[in-house]
């Protein structure tokens, strides 16, 4: 401790002098300024009343098509609300598939057919009820199928 | 003459006609960005026999094509045929179009695909037109707003849509009503397209002694004459533009007739088939049905392309980031060179 009083008071009694104390200080006052300087060269152009002007002219232009743009989206996608149904790939496949067996149905007599008649039949009134008589069918062959495996069943026994 | 006739006459059971014969045809799009695009052709029938130059698009033997069948519950055997091919822009599929020799070859197909550069996004618009096939009435003259959605709507939608609670009520206010109007608006176009040809004629060559402004006045009365089934042509114009009339224009009525059946042909003798677009981004926009997985269907068939050009189109849109990064970093500029000129002040 006492070393470091001495070098204290040995410094106090041969006051330092700086030599170029003028040009340090205008140094220090140059960085201070160059800083304010950059965002003055960045931010200039906002003393530049017509750059001043037209740059926020175009900020509101981009703003306003930026709202209108999304508002024309957003309406168009609302409109397509309307014109959503549930049906998927899969599903139309398989209408065709059923739809194909259907006319199959059909076109195995043609001369009995719709030419040959004058009622006049919905398409989709046609449709169930050739649907109706598929399944009918379906269900006759499986009553028949058990019946026979009856019969088969009771001539083993 | 009956023959002619009947045109009008089993066009009305067209509807029901329309897809017994043959495979049956969903046609899928999948577009992209640049406009290049996969087209997938799968054709459903009960017979292993596909003939792919009589398809209802234009296919041939250089797609990829995979052949596979099913086995229903019921034990009914359908095959079905996957044709796919990639096609660079749709001018590639113009050009099939335009040799196409299938089944439709009456229909005047084009499609078309547009790129729209909007800063903040891209939209993307694909369309599939067809020629109407003549010159009647649209069928916007005949139906409601309500009606003409179920007028486009593809027939397994309007199954699916009857299968809902309030069936009936659709049934009796949208249907049938259609049903009945759709006998008016077939015979009503197919006289009026005669109607026009003969003023054509009569306009280009005066010396024919036709009264275009009567047979114009009398058109809703030809066409529902027409519509009686044991009507005559000679007898249904006789009684309305005056008797011996038809004697002395039938050379001119009948090549009349023909021109006429032969447009009508176009319609009547459509292979309808489905058409299915998967848009890159989201979609926007459509004439179509969106179906549960963001696709795009419509229904190609003798109704819609009667008398009135089909367009199915689509608009989608795909975000540019970069523009949105560039307006964020140009507007936070602008914004705080204002700010900052505030506080300095």
């Amino acid at each position: 401790m006492e070393v470091l009083d001495k070098l204290i008071a040995q410094l106090r009694k041969h006051k330092p002098e700086i030599e170029y104390r003028e040009s340090l200080k205008e140094s220090i006052m140059q960085n201070i300024k160059s800083r304010k300087r950059k965002i003055d060269y960045i931010f200039g152009w906002t003393d530049i009343i017509w750059l001043r002007k037209s740059l926020a002219l175009a900020s509101l232009i981009i703003v306003l098509a930026f709202i209108i743009q999304q508002l024309f989206v957003v309406d168009r996608i609302n409109k397509l609300e309307k014109r959503m149904i549930s049906i998927n790939t899969e599903k139309i496949l398989e209408y065709q598939r059923e739809n194909v067996i259907v006319n199959s149905v059909i076109m195995k007599q043609p001369e009995t057919s719709l030419l040959a008649d004058s009622i006049k039949v919905s398409t989709d009134d046609l449709l169930n009820l050739l649907r109706e008589y598929k399944e009918l069918q379906y269900r006759y062959e499986k009553i028949l199928g058990s019946q026979i495996k009856k019969d088969s069943n009771k001539q083993k026994l | 003459m009956k023959r002619k006739i009947s045109i009008i006459l089993v066009s009305l059971i067209m509807l029901i006609m329309s897809s017994c014969e043959g495979p049956d045809a969903l046609v899928i799009n999948i577009v992209r960005e640049d406009g290049s695009f996969t087209r997938k052709v799968i054709l459903t029938y009960t017979k292993d026999e596909f003939d792919l130059d009589n398809c209802q698009v234009p296919v041939d033997s250089t797609w990829n094509i995979i052949k596979e069948y099913d086995i229903s519950e019921k034990g009914d055997t359908t095959y079905t045929l996957t044709a796919v091919r990639d096609f660079d822009s749709v001018e590639e599929l113009n050009r099939m179009y335009d040799n196409y020799e299938g089944s439709n070859k009456g229909m005047k197909r084009r499609a078309d695909f547009q790129k729209k550069f909007m800063w903040f996004n891209n939209l993307y618009r694909y369309t599939e037109h067809v020629d109407k096939a003549m010159n009647g009435y649209p069928p916007e003259d005949f139906y409601t707003e309500e009606e003409l959605v179920f007028f486009y709507m593809p027939e397994k939608l309007i199954e699916a849509r009857l299968e809902k609670e309030d069936s009936t009520q659709v049934k009796r206010n949208i249907i049938e009503p259609m049903e009945d109007k759709f006998d008016t608006w077939l015979g009503r176009s197919l006289v009026k397209v005669l109607i026009d040809k003969i003023s054509d004629t009569v306009r280009s060559n005066p010396a024919i002694g036709i009264d275009t402004t009567l047979l114009y006045e009398k058109e809703e009365e030809i066409a529902s004459s027409l519509l009686i089934i044991s009507s005559d042509e000679k007898e249904v114009l006789d009684s309305l533009m005056g008797s011996g009339f038809y004697e002395s224009n039938s050379v001119l009525i009948d090549s009349i007739m023909s021109d006429v059946e032969e447009e009508f042909d176009v319609a009547f003798n459509a292979d309808a088939y489905l058409i299915q677009t998967i848009m890159p981004g989201r979609l926007m926009a459509t004439n179509g049905f969106v179906d549960e997985q963001g696709n795009v269907l419509w229904e190609v068939d003798g109704d819609v392309i009667l008398s009135s050009d089909y367009d199915m189109w689509a608009e989608s849109k795909v975000r540019n980031t970069w523009a949105w990064i560039i307006t964020f970093v140009f507007l936070a500029f602008v914004i705080s060179g204002l700010i900052i000129r505030v506080f300095r002040k």
